[in-house]
């Protein structure tokens, strides 16, 4: 099978499984035992003024034409306007390019940093190097975001004055929220390094390369690290694609206006249309990332083939 | 599995590198700037005053603006033709008076002549004729609806007339035209851009930035912008306030409400003043156990009510349904204390000696949120300690808010008037009439509705604040609700921030405030 070929079943599988996510959402959303009009229309809604709501947005059709005619304008590329009255899109495109800087940054301290990490551990496995790791792997898995968020600015705002306190723009807005985002996953890439890299370097092929007297850094880096990332390289995929839906207690605590609180704003005030758009946005995202990922896999263990 | 002895020989650098990833991290601090909008008087010339709420504003167009912090915003970019003062009285304020006809229906008001825009064309009787056509649009949907659906037809018959007939005669109508959904309107009229009528001028939505609006000569506030930051998670208001980003913040967090109550310095720049708003136990008179007059008395005698004063931080001991700035509310009422003994015996008294039965157990819905399930979880201890099983049902506020009135057993709330009128506290809520929609508690007592409707049709005064108080006592006899407290608001303001208020109608108000 060519890549074309393969590149385009996939492609007509992910439109099909985002179709399944708009459907399941409308399903999750409808049978939700709260109403928007009563939402819409304020605590002191009359009859006629919840009959003039639902006519307004549509939710005096029946579920299924309501659905049809989503996915219709869907067709278009229309994601429709949030009860707000702003376009869903145009919501969307404003929060996207600071969650996708967000998450980048946060995904790419996992990585560097926990590949490092594991790296710093596995090179000299012993009680201090391996003690660390378990403490810090507890303390990222341990400790909730927003406490973490919270204690940062703290520290780094109130007291030493080092940091903006939340908001965006700039690369020094990006360093707590960051730092807030490495505590939580740097430990548990180190770990999934680390024990790669405590299996490979077992391998016969370690020990070849170390008999024909390459340097340890090499042995390390080019021959036990590259199988040691097989594993690495599905999470990060996913990780990144989860990153990117929105993180929703770091983006609150710092006041990162991405798509985690666009999310939570969707769901508190029940936008139908917005919370569809998120949500296929995010699942955009996870479809594309999962597509990516097998794109990667061949690249670095030749085995794998496209099928 | 033999150990490899040539790792000895690894490098060290991996620590290193990791440590110089972190270092210019922590090195590239630098001044603080701000978040959106920035503060301080550092901005574009001009002093800004930065406020930050963890709410969202949902909407500042005039039309759908109705939760706390739109109606803030709004407030501060429009004028209507009424306002209501500090003490929650009508004052003129676009218009300069008004006269109604001799059978009630018809309403004259007359212009002030000066009143401008923002971009400096005048307001006239237009542009308030088509906020209201506007809102009384059923296309429009607007949350306002309600509150103008006796009037038949508004005319502008020249710039400074503005005529407001009604299907029945409504000594309310006045009061409705101070709310913002009834600010001046430019056709075309964008939601997204509203026009500016009021002392300060809307510059950007997203961040909300208020400038002085240079055609409003009434506005005596140096101020020349206030900038609004909405959904600011609690910690970081604080952190933004310490920092001097943001001047004012709504409350206090919790975490820091006794340090700073605590220091006369920072005390000294508190705000606390009790606003219009009554949370109660609400219970279903239509549903057993509730449906038993002597099951609520028993609950109402079980409860610790002061309690939930302290639960509230700040906080007054409800001693009736109407909160304390309400016209009719009467402070010469007290009602009785927490008596478990005389709980259990009127329990008793109802066929329960033991206790009600767990089959009887009944759902009490609340929000999801920390003070909802503090109160709740009160409550629900307070009644089992006599024999009443409660469970409660916490939930999103979008579920809680259809749940509670959807033929629910009981429920905590809170509810409060759109202005300082008993009637437009009452009539929703315990009115025959609100049954289905905002009467929760199913409540119909036909003397309390003839009551309520008396009152309505009369000018304000002591007779029918009068009215209002029998009412009330009516309703405390029968006691669909147990009243608990009437909630008390907090503003925390930095050195050199004046005028900050909490207002009985807007709570929350931006205009009127200054800064050093």
């Amino acid at each position: 099978m060519t890549l074309a070929v393969w590149l385009a079943k996939r492609l007509l599988w992910a439109g099909v499984t985002l179709l399944g996510v708009t459907l399941l959402t409308f399903l999750v959303v409808y049978r939700m035992p709260a109403d928007p009009a009563t939402l819409l229309a304020g605590r002191n809604a009359t009859p006629e003024l919840l009959a003039a709501v639902r006519a307004k947005h549509q939710l005096d059709q029946p579920v299924p034409v309501q659905y049809l005619a989503y996915v219709g304008r869907l067709a278009r590329g229309d994601l429709g306007r949030s009860y707000r009255g702003e376009p869903v899109a145009q919501e969307i495109a404003r929060r996207l390019p600071l969650t996708i800087q967000l998450a980048l940054a946060g995904w790419l301290s996992w990585l560097v940093l926990g590949t490092l990490f594991g790296a710093w551990v596995a090179a000299r496995p012993g009680p201090v190097r391996e003690g660390t790791l378990l403490f810090f792997s507890i303390l990222g898995v341990s400790t909730p975001t927003f406490w973490v968020g919270i204690l940062l600015l703290y520290v780094f705002v109130s007291q030493l004055r080092m940091f903006p306190a939340g908001g965006s723009g700039t690369p020094q807005h990006l360093v707590l929220p960051v730092a807030t985002l490495a505590v939580s996953g740097v430990a548990y890439y180190a770990r999934l390094v680390h024990s790669g890299l405590g299996g490979a370097l077992r391998e016969d092929y370690v020990r070849t390369a170390v008999a024909k007297g390459a340097p340890g850094r090499t042995v390390l880096f080019r021959h036990a690290l590259r199988n040691a990332l097989l594993p690495l390289v599905t999470v990060a995929g996913s990780d990144l694609a989860a990153l990117l839906g929105g993180v929703v207690f770091t983006e609150s605590v710092f006041h990162w206006e991405g798509m985690g609180m666009l999310a939570v704003r969707a769901v508190g005030e029940l936008d139908i249309p917005l919370i569809l758009g998120v949500v296929l946005v995010s699942a955009t995202f996870v479809v594309l990332a999962n597509l990516l990922v097998d794109l990667i896999y061949p690249l670095l263990d030749p085995r794998v083939r496209l099928q | 599995m033999m150990k490899n002895t040539s790792m000895h020989r690894l490098p060290r650098w991996p620590a290193m590198a990791m440590l110089a990833l972190l270092l210019p991290l922590a090195g590239c601090g630098g001044s603080p700037s701000g978040g959106a909008g920035g503060g301080g008087g550092s901005a574009a010339g001009g002093k800004t005053l930065t406020v930050a709420t963890a709410e969202d504003v949902q909407s500042l167009d005039p039309g759908s603006a109705y939760d706390t912090w739109s109606t803030t915003v709004v407030h501060a970019f429009t004028r209507r033709l009424v306002d209501w003062d500090e003490t929650g009285k009508l004052v003129p304020d676009l218009a300069e008076r008004w006269e109604a006809s001799a059978d009630g229906k018809t309403y004259t008001f007359h212009l002030r002549s000066d009143a401008k825009f923002s971009d400096g064309t005048a307001v006239e009787a237009g542009h308030f004729k088509a906020a209201l056509d506007r809102v009384r649009d059923p296309k429009t949907a607007s949350k306002g609806m309600g509150f103008y659906s006796g009037i038949t037809s508004v005319e502008a018959p020249d710039a400074t007339t503005l005529v407001v007939k009604l299907k029945a005669a409504d000594p309310l109508l006045p009061q409705v035209m101070g709310l913002t959904f009834a600010a001046p309107i430019k056709t075309p009229h964008d939601p997204q851009r509203p026009a500016s009528s009021g002392p300060y001028a809307l510059q950007s939505t997203s961040p909300i930035v208020l400038t002085k609006n240079p055609h409003d000569t009434r506005n005596t506030s140096t101020l020349e912008r206030i900038t609004v930051q909405t959904g600011v998670d609690e910690a970081l208001q604080m952190t933004r306030f310490q920092t001097g980003e943001v001047d004012l913040l709504p409350g206090i967090p919790v975490a820091d409400y006794a340090r700073v109550m605590e220091d006369p310095v920072e005390r000294a720049r508190v705000v606390q003043e009790p606003v219009n708003q009554t949370w109660y136990f609400g219970m279903n008179v239509t549903r057993p156990p509730w449906s038993n007059p002597k099951v609520r008395r028993a609950a109402l005698l079980a409860m610790n009510r002061q309690a939930h004063v302290e639960l509230a931080g700040a906080g007054r001991l409800a001693n009736g349904i109407l909160p304390p700035r309400v016209p009719g509310h009467h402070t010469g009422r007290a009602l009785p204390a927490q008596n478990v003994a005389e709980a259990k015996r009127l329990l008793a008294e109802a066929g329960f000696p033991n206790g009600l039965p767990a089959t009887m157990r009944s759902v009490m819905w609340l929000s999801n949120s920390t003070q909802y399930k503090d109160h709740g979880q009160a409550i629900q201890s307070d009644l089992a300690a006599v024999g009443i099983p409660v469970e409660l049902r916490p939930v999103a506020l979008s579920q809680y808010l259809k749940g509670y009135r959807d033929n629910a057993d009981c429920w905590y709330g809170g509810w409060y008037p759109d202005f300082p009128d008993a009637g437009n506290f009452l009539e929703p809520v315990l009115h025959s009439r609100g049954i289905g929609s905002n009467n929760a508690a199913r409540y119909r007592n036909p003397k309390v509705d003839q009551l309520l409707d008396r009152a309505h049709g009369m000018a304000a005064g002591p007779e029918r604040d009068a009215l209002y108080r029998q009412a009330e006592d009516l309703i405390l006899q029968d006691l669909p609700w147990i009243p608990l407290y009437f909630e008390v608001e907090t503003r925390y303001f930095r050195e050199g921030v004046s005028g900050v208020k909490v207002h009985p109608v807007w709570r929350q108000m931006l205009t009127g405030i200054d800064k050093r």
